[in-house]
């Protein structure tokens, strides 16, 4: 009786090597320049709502990187080019995300960062003495406010008043509907102004 | 006293979020209404703080955020990826292989060109009739098959179970091939089958 073996080998082979969907490829001239000038003009936001979620300096640099990471191997699927705002928050989000959950695993919480001393050298280094005392206090009267929102409603408020998306550009960010994203922006304001009636009657520390 | 304006459209004057068709008809409006005027203002002084407040982390970052160093550390990750990905892949390839070659070595040969992992039950119920089998409804199979093309079932002189199992697998290769649930039929020779088949 013969036995017949199949080459398997060969086959095993070819399947382990073929690569999925969204394995990295080389990044030719023109994507990588796409890339560059998309980092150039969204880093520095990206960024700093990245660290307003995230309530750590080193941690929101590395979500910067991997949110661009993967904004580069979806590139192909950015359609039109003006929407690349609420595409790159959308990945950012999720990326903070993924942070927080390993974060938590781990039993870490959210500080908010204004409390720590960066923020106020930041300043500091800055202009008039009149344009330092205006920022600290912004930066400490907001950094109060998120404080007290829980982390779906503190991007959309960010969303909304730090980086000027429209709602429709929040609900697409957030993967929203419209109405959700309304009464959330709607609630965070109210925080807010109660963190800045607290402030001017002396509270808010 | 509450503004009598939609908040939202006054939130988009006060960003500045390009609503030009609306925007004069507002203007005039919060320029009679104290309410409006006041939420105005409110909203105004809200945007003033966060636009203050990016700018004084922005400054923070020029020292460290270099955009052209950044999107250079970016190119150099997606590097780092790739070889990282290509290493893994190479990896897995050899212990895909390996665990392949070890069950071919050890797995039962019960055919010519044939290789079943089957119940006992199915090979006997599909020796008594391939089609009667699998009309017996939902029936899931799984099998991994090596199976040579041209080769003689009818003269084949291996045991019944053997002869049962090669002729169920040829039903259901064409019966998968033609719905088009096994699409790689037959050029992988290592697959994981499912099969479903709806009773008569």
């Amino acid at each position: 009786m013969t036995v017949f073996r199949a080459p398997l080998l060969p086959v095993v082979l070819a399947e382990a090597r073929s690569q999925p969907a969204d394995a990295p490829a080389s990044v030719d001239a023109d994507t990588r320049a796409a890339l560059a000038e998309l980092y150039a003009r969204h880093a520095p936001p990206i960024r700093r709502f990245l660290r307003d979620l995230l309530g750590d300096t080193a941690l929101a640099a590395d979500a910067t990187q991997e949110t661009f990471c993967r904004a580069y191997r979806r590139l192909g699927s950015l359609d039109d080019r003006a929407r690349s705002v609420p595409w790159l928050f959308a990945i950012a989000r999720n990326v903070s995300l993924e942070l927080r959950r390993a974060r938590m695993r781990h039993g870490k919480v959210f500080v908010p960062h204004e409390t720590t001393h960066e923020a106020h050298d930041a300043v500091c280094r800055m202009g008039s003495p009149e344009a330092v005392l205006l920022d600290q206090e912004s930066v400490r009267v907001v950094g109060a406010a998120l404080a007290r929102l829980g982390e779906d409603r503190r991007a959309a408020l960010l969303l909304r008043f730090d980086h000027g998306l429209a709602y429709e550009e929040i609900a697409e960010a957030m993967s929203w509907t419209l109405a959700k994203v309304k009464i959330e922006i709607f609630r965070a304001r109210e925080v807010l102004r109660a963190t800045l009636d607290e402030y001017r009657a002396g509270g808010a520390r | 006293m509450k503004p009598c304006a939609n908040v939202e459209a006054l939130e988009a004057l006060a960003l500045g979020d390009g609503r030009e068709a609306g925007d004069a008809w507002l203007e005039a409006h919060v320029g009679e209404c104290a309410a409006c005027a006041a939420e105005l203002d409110r909203l105004l002084e809200e945007r003033a703080l966060f636009v203050l407040r990016a700018r004084a982390q922005d400054a923070s970052y020029d020292a460290t955020l270099d955009t052209d160093l950044g999107a250079a550390s970016v190119f150099a990750e997606l590097d780092r990826r790739r070889e990282r990905f290509r290493k893994s892949g190479v990896l897995a390839s050899m212990l895909a292989a390996a665990a392949a070659c070890v069950a071919m070595a050890f797995a039962p040969v019960t055919s010519p060109g044939v290789r079943t992992v089957m119940e006992p039950a199915q090979a006997d119920a599909l020796e008594h009739g391939a089609t009667a089998s699998l009309d017996e409804a939902p029936m899931t199979m799984r099998v991994a098959a090596c199976m040579p093309s041209g080769h003689d079932r009818d003269a084949c002189d291996a045991p019944a179970e053997a002869r049962a199992a090669s002729a169920g697998l040829s039903a259901m290769s064409t019966m998968l091939t033609r719905t088009g649930a096994w699409s790689t039929w037959p050029t992988a020779c290592v697959a994981d089958v499912t099969c479903s088949v709806a009773g008569p």
